[in-house]
């Protein structure tokens, strides 16, 4: 099943995926900078941050963006067509902290929701989401202009500058300190409609089907308002 | 529980094909090749209204397709991003599947050749209120009668039949027609997405108005002469804008790049963009019948590789303006990758395949440059049109115009964009070979691209050299002694020459047949002590044979000699 080649129409269309990437725990040494300055000609990775944009439907990043939370960052976005996917990444040898953060996947509607996959000790935490634009635009409206080696800052300047990777590496400080309340939001716009609470006992998933949203801290409001389904 | 249903837009049309079929959204142009699994996925949700992705799964299944469905999910996504299929959120309930329909033809055309061009391109007439210096059409201004009203009824519902998407109105002056509005009204409400492209001097306002509703897209096509010395154009030019934008049309700018472009290119798109314009065709300029204006503004290949890189950094200093490129111009992508090309739709020269022209008497060319006694296809309104698309000879040359000899044995047709390339017919002698326009064929593979490709690579070799020797030849294709020396001495256009011919300590090479005499002019003008001759060969070449530029079919119909 394919869609083999597809001829952008008379309107202005400038789409593209893009992806953009922070290291939080450990800024990335030359030889690491160097790896993922080989993946694309145009990154211009410095030591905490990189972006990539392929433009034009069929580009993407070589290998995809998994090794690079794998090995050298910590958070990671991506837009493509205006599907969206967050990732945060940390390491916790504990297998029983891994086993309980692993039971909070789900494949929501339209294959939306939670991925978590562990490698040894790294834990990689993916969702897939739709933004509503009116209410993300505040966020995705500031300013990126990171990544580049002759503007090097701390790393406080580019959660600074980038609402969307603070509102990531809010959430990762959250799961390290085992703070779930990011997937009970993820689950609410994607999983809920699809299960029943019978369901949810017979699988065993550790959701419910309430979201008590006064409760949740701002950034988890915040990313409340601004998930929206297809 | 609440699921997603999926729909086909309204505004979509599907056309079964040998591999599948093609999509159109003629509001928004996307068009779409898809493979069969995906084309019935788009007959299933065309013939069902709305279905949820489960029934989809099994009237596939039903019909002998299967599929993963993380594929489906994939494929549908695409769909949606690109306003193919829309969805809507309802709470699910298991439907009866036994009433779903799936009465779909599974079988598919076995021609391996499109059923209909996607797009025709009309000169409804060749007559126009201003003369542009560098209009193409011009010569054929008093060539054609035109057709009647009802005839122009007949030919668009012969296109509607054939399914063609878009019928795209150009001339001469297509708004001088008295009954345009009345054309275009039919053709839209029969389906097919009209464009109309017009000079702004004859912009009436009432008349777009009354047609502005039926109309896709509308193009100006602009003067550059008039804007770089006119300062009332460019008023005029937006106050043609603010009209069109008022009655919410989609408008867009075709500008001709000729030298003088070139040598105002940012000017002239800073002065389109802050006029308004987002859509920006650029057209490359086309032989005309004044060969002295020619000469003058035709953009030589080698000041064309020098603007590449300039014009690619002015275009991309706009993000929000979205440029084109005619066809003509595909020599411009021809660094894409041929598998991001075939994913793009890059396709190069599509004459005669993707679009068709019909001249204002209804004869059907190739491509609307290629309008020759010798190129006519037939005339559409006394021909069966499917009958002349799966029959007609001259269509098929034009269609495979890639897998000919005379064209394989030409420097594109060893080119690595020959595929999404090809280059221009128009800028081809004969329209068969190369396109004499290329600012830079990609030659990757000399050693490996047979003898044909040897003999096209010589041709090339010679544009910047005036001899080659044995070992030269040996040693730049990989070939021994033995099939060097054959091989050259079959090239009938070589002569083999001799170093004391020259009375340089050289032997065994060849030169031009027809241009010893370049030689000869080069050696009475001398070298340099480094041995470099003070003249090239390709520059001598130019003063005895005169101008190379300019394609010897259109020479002979515009009688210039």
């Amino acid at each position: 099943m394919e869609i083999i080649s597809v001829r952008k129409g008379f309107t202005a269309d400038h789409s593209s995926t893009s992806y953009k990437f922070l290291a939080i725990d450990e800024p990335l040494d030359q030889k690491n900078i160097n790896k993922v300055s080989s993946l694309s000609s145009r990154a211009r990775p410095d030591d905490r941050a990189v972006k990539f944009t392929y433009k034009g439907d069929f580009n993407d990043l070589p290998g995809g963006w998994w090794p690079l939370l794998e090995k050298h960052y910590d958070i990671m976005y991506s837009e493509s067509y205006d599907w969206w996917l967050f990732a945060v990444a940390f390491s916790d040898p504990d297998p029983d902290k891994q086993q309980e953060i692993s039971r909070y996947a789900f494949n929501g509607l339209e294959d939306l929701g939670v991925n978590i996959d562990i490698v040894e000790e790294r834990i990689i935490v993916s969702f897939s989401c739709v933004l509503d634009y009116g209410e993300a635009y505040e966020i995705l409206d500031t300013n990126t202009n990171y990544g580049y080696k002759d503007n090097k800052k701390d790393l406080e300047d580019y959660l600074y500058d980038d609402s969307l990777l603070q509102l990531l590496a809010d959430i990762r400080s959250q799961l390290l300190d085992e703070d779930y309340r990011a997937f009970d939001v993820f689950w609410h716009e994607y999983g809920e409609p699809l299960y029943s609470q019978d369901e949810i006992k017979e699988l065993e998933i550790p959701y419910t089907n309430e979201l008590d949203y006064d409760s949740l801290p701002n950034n988890l409001q915040y990313l409340s308002r601004i998930l929206r389904c297809i | 529980m609440l699921k997603y249903q999926y729909y086909l837009n309204n505004n979509v049309v599907l056309r079964k094909e040998h591999f599948g079929g093609i999509v159109f959204n003629k509001n928004i142009g996307n068009t779409l090749d898809v493979d069969r699994e995906t084309f019935i996925l788009l007959q299933l949700l065309e013939q069902n209204s709305q279905l949820f992705k489960n029934e989809i799964s099994y009237l596939m299944k039903q019909l002998n397709y299967s599929f993963e469905i993380s594929d489906l999910t994939r494929v549908l996504k695409k769909l949606i991003s690109y306003k193919i299929v829309l969805y809507s959120k309802v709470i699910y309930r298991d439907r009866c599947k036994d009433k779903l329909s799936y009465d779909i033809d599974n079988t598919w055309p076995k021609n391996n050749f499109l059923s209909a061009p996607e797009t025709v391109h009309w000169a409804a007439t060749y007559r126009c209120n201003l003369n542009c210096p560098d209009c193409y059409a011009r010569r054929h201004k008093d060539s054609f009668e035109e057709m009647t009203f009802n005839e122009a009824k007949s030919m668009v519902d012969k296109l509607t039949k054939a399914k063609v998407f878009q019928l795209a109105i150009g001339g001469g002056e297509a708004l001088i027609r008295n009954d345009i509005v009345d054309i275009i009204k039919y053709a839209a409400n029969c389906g097919l997405a009209v464009h109309i492209t017009t000079n702004m001097d004859n912009f009436d306002r009432q008349k777009v108005q009354n047609m502005s509703s039926h109309l896709t897209a509308l193009q100006f096509g602009i003067d550059a002469d008039r804007l770089l010395s006119d300062t009332n154009y460019l008023k005029k030019l937006h106050l043609s804008y603010l009209i069109a934008r008022e009655m919410q049309l989609n408008i867009g700018i075709n500008i001709i790049l000729t030298k003088k472009v070139l040598n105002n290119f940012d000017y002239i798109i800073r002065s389109l963009v802050e006029v308004g314009f987002r859509r920006i065709v650029l057209l490359r300029y086309k032989p005309h019948d004044n060969h002295k204006r020619w000469l003058k503004e035709n953009i030589k290949p080698g000041e064309m590789k020098n603007f590449e890189p300039d014009m690619k950094e002015i275009i991309s200093q706009y993000n929000n303006v979205k440029f084109r490129f005619d066809c003509a111009l595909s020599f411009l992508q021809r660094n894409v990758s041929p598998k991001r090309a075939k994913k793009e739709g890059i396709r190069g020269c599509v004459a005669g395949e993707r679009i068709l022209a019909i001249g204002p008497d209804g004869s059907i060319y190739p491509c609307s440059q290629i309008i020759a006694e010798d190129a006519k296809i037939g005339n559409i309104l006394n021909t069966d049109f499917n009958e002349l698309i799966n029959n007609s000879k001259r269509l098929r040359k034009y269609r495979n115009f890639r897998n000919k000899l005379v064209f394989r044995s030409s420097i594109c047709g060893i080119c690595k964009a020959k595929d999404h390339c090809g280059g221009c017919r128009v800028f081809s002698h004969n329209r068969k070979e190369e396109d004499i326009g290329c600012p830079e064929p990609i030659i990757t593979d000399i050693k490996t691209c047979g003898k044909y490709g040897r003999k096209a690579d010589l041709k090339h070799y010679f544009k910047n050299h005036s001899y080659i020797k044995v070992e030269t030849y040996m040693e730049r294709y990989g070939v021994g002694q033995k099939r060097a020396v054959k091989e050259l001495k079959n090239s009938e256009w070589l002569v083999k020459s001799y170093g004391s011919d020259t009375g340089r300590k050289k032997s065994d090479y060849y030169v031009e047949r027809d241009n010893n005499i370049v030689y000869e002019v080069q050696d009475l003008i001398g070298f340099t002590s480094g041995g470099a001759p003070f003249a090239k060969a390709e520059e001598i070449k130019e003063w005895i044979n005169g101008d190379k530029s300019y394609p010897d079919w259109l020479k002979r119909i515009n009688n210039i000699f």
